[in-house]
């Protein structure tokens, strides 16, 4: 488990982090959303044990990462910089990362490389900003990481490249209960990924919520009565958090259980019952309190 | 902070990654060492004596290659290794890595180190190997055979000792780099103050002392100061490497670079990663690169601007130029350390106001001399010997005729030594440090040697203006003094080194050489003149303002322009060591100088 606890980091005078409270459980995958200069990247940063904390602390699985080597060890990092030395190729860093990581996959390596077709032996430069990010993966991954931590991961990575690298992570999560951690500005890019929602703002933590909860909470239903039109015991009952109404089609989102819902709704004989899939942004929008809400500026 | 921090540890796989990436840099440090060391030498292995004294000199270190080479290599070397400390993405990629902040160091440091010393260590030992050069079978025709006996040759020694000299070289010059690198935030800038560190302890001594000359009355510049302050420079101003001394101050250059290592391993454990890419990693080296250039930019306009202008307006224009040069040193030192042009904001005013204060206490210690340095004079209680060493131009005077260049004695009678106490009073009082009026007769420090252990050394000059006539009285007495007489004549003008006296009479373009015996009978006979000699020094600035040459002559009995005589001594190797003229009233030498074969005409 990774646990940041009270983390503060002000720069010049700049509070980046105020009071940063984080807890990703082991195997399980974390989206942290933020807009541009939120303080995602500074996070990250303290994560990784590259720059120390004003006050606070980062722990992994119990030990303090700053100037850690055991538990730097245990870490894959993608950070949204991506750095490979001038002249070198991606069997470069192989080499020198194999002696580097204890826990390092050789055959993992040249899986993913031949999965994304690169050539080992070409220099990194030569790459584009796409297939850079592809090698940082393969070489994150290749380290066998208890603790993946990736800083905008997949930009600049094309739908087909996204897949191979969310379904190699999460195969990780499921096979040896990775810790994951990725920061984005855009909440659509960890739909169906993330098992947490982080969302910060300014250098504090708005809101933190568990996706499986939060989906199983809210449902979107459109329903129909006829003339009728919705039964007050309908209203009363299924706490409606919003109501849209379209000649005698009513737009429902309701924070329930799904089968307190069919049971409510489908006793009285609806016309028309279906329940739609909600994007995340309008389960957090709804959850916060419907679309004015602030926070759907930083999750839309 | 925990003791591990520091430890010594390093990785074989950082310091291996290293050598993969920045093997350039030590193959070009050989070829640069090959190329000015090792190449002359090849060509002309069997003609040593074409070479011989490049080779020494670049054996010495005391050649302009090398202190390029071994200033530019090691700064290189630092920027390469301390790239992970410079640029952003190379930062989070290394603090990343699973090693301690202590280890990324030492791995880096160390691999740089070697990737310095290597080709240093390979070259010397060419040089060990080219210690079968010899001279051609006609270089004593073509160079003579004084020359080819004296010229020396390579020893395989000399390699091993080059090496160990430039090594301490490099790594002294190496652990300023680091320093900083490990200050600063981008290659540029480490670049930058790792060559202006490198030569700040130059400038500031040199600085320093310009102030102190220019506004203490008696300042001595210790000008032995600037061979210590870097092993760059030492080689250039000092004796051969190999000698004791040497030895002893590149001891000291090492555990320095060793301690500036240490300060830096530090300082990078406090390092603000977040900084990489601004121009330093802490607040307080922006600080003190502003207050240096600050510093550096006051004293250049300050002199610059008495420079360009007559003397009358020189004072108020040093402090002009002064303030002007300082605020324009702030305010250039702000944009680079800010990299913005928009500095002119509060925090610099406070930085102005700060540079002020400090500026201020450093003229109130020298052109206020709040510490009384300019009045001090040693109880001649306390006084064990004074050491004298005079530049004579005096030949004008007429005390006596020598033309002299660092003559140097030790007096220990109390007559003697209250004789140089009473000219040190007569300085003290003209006061007038800046000599702005009348030519030089002769300068002279003065160093008391303390039977505390301490010293006190103050340079003064004597002029032909009529401020100086208490001192040039003083002056003068000095030459009656019998101690005085025995070490100026014994010590100095025939000093231990001089072998030879060519007697020269410019009249008729004769010359004698005098050698042996006779040189110890030249020697009685000048002596013997110098102490029947009677100096009246007349008040000659009362009577007359426009003080003209013939007016000095002390004695009517000499006339230092009538013989047209002069002697010059020489060492063993024709270097002269000084030069004597022949006074009217020097009848012993006259004398002997014409029984020689002389004629000694006016």
């Amino acid at each position: 488990m990774i646990e940041i606890n009270g983390l503060c980091k002000s720069f010049d005078g700049y509070q980046a982090l105020n009071n940063m409270n984080i807890k990703v459980q082991s195997g399980s995958i974390y989206g942290l959303i933020g807009t541009n200069g939120a303080g995602k990247t500074t996070v990250i940063r303290h994560m990784a044990g590259i720059i120390k904390a004003d006050a606070g602390e980062v722990l992994f699985d119990g030990e303090n990462v700053w100037d850690n080597e055991g538990v730097k060890q245990r870490i894959g990092l993608i950070p949204d910089e991506l750095y490979f030395p001038n002249n070198s190729a991606p069997d470069d860093m192989r080499r020198f990362y194999s002696s580097v990581y204890r826990n390092w996959d050789d055959s993992k390596y040249r899986h993913i490389m031949d999965l994304f077709k690169l050539d080992p032996h070409k220099k990194v430069g030569t790459f584009s900003k796409g297939m850079k990010k592809q090698v940082a993966f393969a070489l994150a991954m290749a380290k066998n990481p208890d603790y993946l931590i990736l800083d905008e991961p997949i930009d600049g990575l094309d739908p087909i490249v996204r897949k191979i690298v969310w379904r190699l992570i999460v195969d990780d999560v499921a096979e040896k209960e990775m810790s994951v951690l990725v920061s984005s500005h855009n909440l659509k890019e960890m739909e169906g990924i993330c098992d947490y929602i982080g969302i910060v703002d300014h250098g504090e933590m708005k809101l933190e919520r568990e996706l499986d909860l939060l989906k199983g909470r809210i449902h979107k239903v459109q329903v129909s009565f006829g003339k009728d039109g919705l039964p007050p015991e309908i209203n009363d009952n299924l706490n409606i958090i919003h109501r849209d109404t379209r000649g005698s089609v009513e737009l429902l989102i309701i924070a329930n259980s799904m089968q307190t819902i069919e049971e409510t709704i489908g006793s009285r004989n609806p016309v028309l019952f279906d329940i739609l899939p909600l994007s995340l942004e309008e389960i957090f929008i709804y959850e916060l309190g419907g679309e004015s809400d602030e926070i759907s500026k930083l999750i839309l | 902070m925990r003791s591990a921090n520091l430890s010594c540890k390093t990785s074989a796989a950082l310091m291996k990654e290293n050598f993969r990436q920045f093997w350039p840099l030590p193959v070009i440090a050989f070829l640069y060492y090959f190329a000015t060391g090792i190449l002359p030498l090849i060509i002309s292995y069997n003609r040593l004596e074409v070479v011989i004294n490049y080779a020494q000199q670049y054996l010495g270190n005391a050649t302009v290659f090398l202190f390029i080479g071994n200033a530019l290599i090691p700064i290189c070397a630092a920027i390469s290794v301390l790239k992970f400390l410079h640029i952003p993405s190379a930062s989070t990629a290394a603090h990343s890595l699973p090693f301690s902040r202590a280890k990324l160091f030492n791995s880096a440091v160390l691999s740089g180190w070697i990737m310095t010393v290597v080709p240093i260590g390979v070259t010397g030992i060419l040089f060990s190997l080219m210690a079968g050069a010899s001279p051609s079978a006609d270089a004593a025709k073509n160079y003579g055979t004084e020359y080819i006996a004296q010229m020396g040759t390579i020893s395989p020694t000399d390699g091993l000792v080059w090496i160990l000299f430039t090594v301490i070289t490099v790594t002294f010059v190496y652990a300023i780099s680091i320093l900083a690198g490990v200050i600063t935030g981008t290659p540029v800038m480490n670049a930058l103050v790792a060559v202006f560190l490198n030569l700040i302890p130059l400038l500031m001594l040199w600085l320093t002392q310009l102030y102190l000359v220019m506004y203490l009355n008696g300042y001595t510049e210790n000008e032995i100061l600037y061979k210590y302050v870097s092993p760059l420079t030492y080689p250039l101003a000092a004796d051969t490497e190999g000698s004791a001394d040497s030895y002893r101050v590149f001891a000291v250059f090492l555990i320095a670079a060793l301690v500036l290592i240490f300060i830096s391993a530090l300082l990078y454990q406090k390092a603000k990663v977040e900084r990489v890419g601004e121009s330093t990693l802490f607040h307080f080296a922006g600080d003190l690169l502003t207050y240096l250039l600050a510093f550096i930019s006051m004293t250049a306009f300050a002199f610059i601007m008495t420079a360009i202008v007559d003397e009358d307006h020189a004072s108020v224009l040093f402090y002009v130029g002064a303030v002007t040069g300082a605020l324009i040193g702030l305010v250039i030192a702000r944009m680079i350390v800010e990299r913005t042009p928009r500095v002119f904001d509060k925090a610099t005013l406070k930085r102005v106001i700060i540079y002020g204060i400090i500026a201020a206490a450093f003229f109130c210690l020298t052109a206020f001399d709040f510490t009384g340095y300019e009045k001090r004079i040693p109880e001649a209680d306390n006084v064990a010997s004074v050491y004298l060493d005079i530049n004579d131009y005096t030949s004008q005077t007429g005390i006596v005729s020598v033309y002299s260049n660092g003559s140097s004695m030790r007096l220990k009678t109390p007559e003697a030594i209250a004789l140089v106490q009473d000219l040190h009073q007569a300085e003290i009082k003209t006061n007038d440090n800046n000599s702005k009026s009348g030519s030089t007769v002769a300068q002279i420090t003065i160093k008391y040697a303390l039977k505390s252990g301490g010293t006190i050394s103050r340079t003064y000059e004597i002029n032909d203006s009529e401020k100086y006539a208490a001192a040039l009285r003083e002056y003068a007495k000095l030459y009656t003094n019998k101690e005085f007489i025995a070490r100026y004549y014994g010590d100095t003008i025939f000093n231990p080194s001089v072998i030879k006296a060519t007697a020269i009479n410019y009249a008729n373009s004769e010359s004698i050489d005098i050698k042996g015996k006779r040189l110890q009978d030249l020697q009685k006979a000048m002596m013997s003149d110098a102490r029947s000699r009677t100096y009246n020094i007349k008040d000659i600035w009362s009577n007359d303002k426009s003080v003209t040459t013939d007016k000095y002559a002390i004695d009517k009995s000499i006339d230092p322009n009538e013989y047209q005589v002069e002697i010059d001594m020489y060492d063993a190797k024709e270097n002269t060591q000084l030069s004597v003229n022949v006074l009217v009233g020097d009848d012993n030498t006259v004398k002997l100088l014409e029984s020689y074969g002389l004629t000694v005409s006016k």
